[in-house]
Parts: C-alpha cells; sequence; structure tokens
C-alpha cells in the first residue's frame, strides 16, 4: 500500500513538470471511476465523456496547486463533480428552490423505502432519469456521501434545500422503482 | 431498506459503466496541446510587444533628446554645418564691415534693422519646425534663406551708409 502512495506522489510531481506519460498513467488510473461519478451526475454518456475530459485538463492545468492535503483521488473527484455541475448550469437546468417549511413538513414524513430485489442496474437507470436537481443532490449524497453542507456550497443552495431536495429524490426513486417490481 | 443500506450493500457494483478512455484521452491532450501552443504564442507576441516598445521608447527618447538640443542648422548634419558656417562667416564679415563704415544712420537704416530682426524670429520659428521633424526640407531651406537675406540686407545698410557719406559731402551744413 505504501509503495503505491510512494509510485503515485512520484507520478503527481511527473505531472507537475508537465510530463504526458505520467499524466497519462495518471489518467488510466482514475478515468474509469471518474467516468462514473460524472455520469450518475449528469445522466447521459456523452455529458460524462464531455466533463470527464473537461475536469482533466483542468486538473492537470492546476495540479501544480494539490498539496497533498487530502488524496490525489478526492482532489479530483470535488474537480470532476464542480464540472459537471457547472454543465448542468449552462444546460440552465433549474434547481428548484424548497423553503424551511418544505424542509419541516419532511419530519412528519415516512423515510422513503427500496426493496432489496431490485437490482442495481435498475437503480442506476432511474438515477439517470430523475429530474437534474434532484439527480445531483442524491448522487451527491448518497453515493458520493458530500456532507449536505458541502452540497449546499457546490450547488449555490441553502442546506435545508438540499434536504428537502434528496427526500423528495428518495420518493421519486422509491416510486419508480416500486412499479419495477410490479413488473 | 433506506436507500442509504441499499446504496451501501451494492456499492461495489456502482462503478460498472466504461468510458471511452482513448477518445477522451485523445480530447484532453488536442486541448492541452491548443492551450499550450496559445499560451506560447500570448508570450511571443507578449516578447515581441515589450521589445518593440522598449526600441521605440529608445528611439523616441533619442530623437526628443535630439531635437531639443537642435538650436541651429549645423546639428543636423555636415553638409548643413559646412554651409551654415560659411554663411555665418559671410554675415558677420559684412556686419563687421558694416559697423566699421562711420556715418550718420540714413532714415532707411532702422528699417533695414528692424528686417534683420525680423529674419531672426523667422529663424527661430524654423527652428522650432526642425525640432518636430528634423528632416523638414523646407523649414531648412528658409533657415537657409534668411542667411542670404541677412547678407542681402546688410549689403543694403552698407550701400546705405556710403549713400549718406556721399550726401554728407555734399552737403555738409545739414550736419549738425
Amino acid at each position: 500500500m505504501e509503495l503505491i502512495k510512494k509510485s503515485q506522489q512520484k507520478l503527481i510531481e511527473q505531472c507537475k513538470k508537465g510530463n504526458q506519460r505520467a499524466q497519462y498513467d495518471l489518467y488510466q488510473q482514475y478515468a474509469d471511476s471518474m467516468y462514473n461519478i460524472a455520469h450518475r451526475i449528469t445522466g447521459t454518456q456523452p455529458d460524462a465523456e464531455d466533463a470527464l475530459q473537461e475536469a482533466f485538463i483542468k486538473a492537470f492545468q492546476k495540479i501544480g496547486s494539490f498539496k497533498g492535503e487530502s488524496t490525489f483521488g478526492a482532489w479530483l473527484k470535488r474537480i470532476v463533480v464542480n464540472q459537471c455541475i457547472s454543465d448542468i448550469r449552462k444546460r440552465k437546468a433549474h434547481f428548484e428552490e424548497f423553503g424551511n417549511e418544505a424542509e419541516k413538513k419532511l419530519e412528519n414524513e415516512d423515510e422513503p423505502q427500496i426493496s432489496e430485489k431490485v437490482p442495481i442496474n435498475k437503480v442506476m437507470d432511474a438515477i439517470d432519469e430523475l429530474p437534474d436537481g434532484a439527480r445531483v443532490v442524491f448522487t451527491l449524497k448518497a453515493i458520493e456521501e458530500y456532507k449536505f453542507k458541502e452540497i449546499a456550497e457546490m450547488l449555490s443552495l441553502s442546506e435545508s434545500n438540499c434536504k428537502v431536495q434528496y427526500h423528495r429524490s428518495k420518493k421519486l426513486l422509491s416510486k419508480k422503482l416500486s412499479e419495477v417490481i410490479e413488473m | 431498506m433506506k436507500f442509504e443500506e441499499y446504496i451501501q450493500k451494492h456499492r461495489s457494483e456502482l462503478d460498472h459503466r466504461k468510458p471511452d478512455k482513448d477518445r477522451i484521452w485523445q480530447g484532453i491532450q488536442a486541448a492541452s496541446h491548443q492551450r499550450k501552443t496559445k499560451r506560447i504564442r500570448i508570450y511571443q507576441w507578449s516578447a515581441a510587444a515589450v521589445i518593440i516598445l522598449l526600441i521605440s521608447g529608445m528611439f523616441l527618447r533619442q530623437e526628443f533628446v535630439l531635437q531639443r538640443q537642435i538650436e541651429n542648422l549645423s546639428q543636423i548634419n555636415s553638409s548643413l554645418a559646412q554651409k551654415e558656417q560659411a554663411y555665418q562667416v559671410q554675415v558677420n564679415q559684412k556686419w563687421q564691415q558694416f559697423q566699421s563704415i562711420e556715418s550718420n544712420a540714413s532714415p532707411i537704416e532702422g528699417m533695414l534693422i528692424n528686417e534683420l530682426k525680423e529674419l531672426d524670429t523667422l529663424y527661430q520659428e524654423g527652428l522650432k519646425d526642425i525640432q518636430k521633424d528634423k528632416n523638414n526640407e523646407r523649414a531648412i531651406m528658409i533657415l537657409l534663406e534668411t542667411y542670404e537675406k541677412r547678407l542681402r540686407i546688410i549689403e543694403k545698410l552698407i550701400y546705405e551708409r556710403h549713400k549718406q557719406i556721399k550726401y554728407e559731402e555734399r552737403n555738409p551744413k545739414t550736419q549738425l
């Protein structure tokens, strides 16, 4: 494990010097996982590929500012996520606003559930089909495990808004996936 | 079951999609190369602009200093220096000749002296034009002409002095 870490540090150092071979190796290491994150956030293959490409270009440009305070993966993931959000905003996607009252109502609502029987591919397809706001918040919270505070900052929304959006996304998924089971 | 639990249970299966890595890498390389070339071009243009500005600045400064220092034609080039020097020698000689003639001033003398003063003013104005553009041939020609006119006026002055002397010789009574 230590050996892998050292070899990755070496790769990063070489990337900082503009070594294209090192950039390619680093790209190969992270492309798959970052692509999947991008796909979950953007919801489509072309958008995910565009976001991934732009994110890697930015990452190689900014790699000099990577000081190792987090893992390289976490640093890169943040760039990918920001790129996806930026791309979605460029498409003029609408992130719905919910007031504090909507958050209070959540307290009285049941937690949305999912059947264990639902295949994961069906869940992923259902996530892709969610409205932009719901899909982004669900992905960032449930899959990428960001805190609501971080998500709110990334999306320039209030925390309560993100919580309502998250709950709404689970409700939408629950409804859609219950139909899958019934079929 | 809760969604969070479901996701945790299936976490290892989440990254099932495969991107077209080669195509995306080509895009990354192309964009990086394009930006690098653009950056190099910007540096090259910036460097060229700085050099041009420096050279222009030095040239303009030199021209400015040179032009500010021009007080006569001899500072422009050696040919003009020779011409002007020759004129100056002639003018000085004529002027000394004029001054050596002892006589009462003729009525016309004051007018001719004023003409000489006007030529001095014309010379100074011509110098100002040359300070703006040292290759202003018209101004150079005018300056040289002022010397010619000076010579003719001084000759007239000499002539007038001689005329006055003759007049005084013919009419000694008028000398009071």
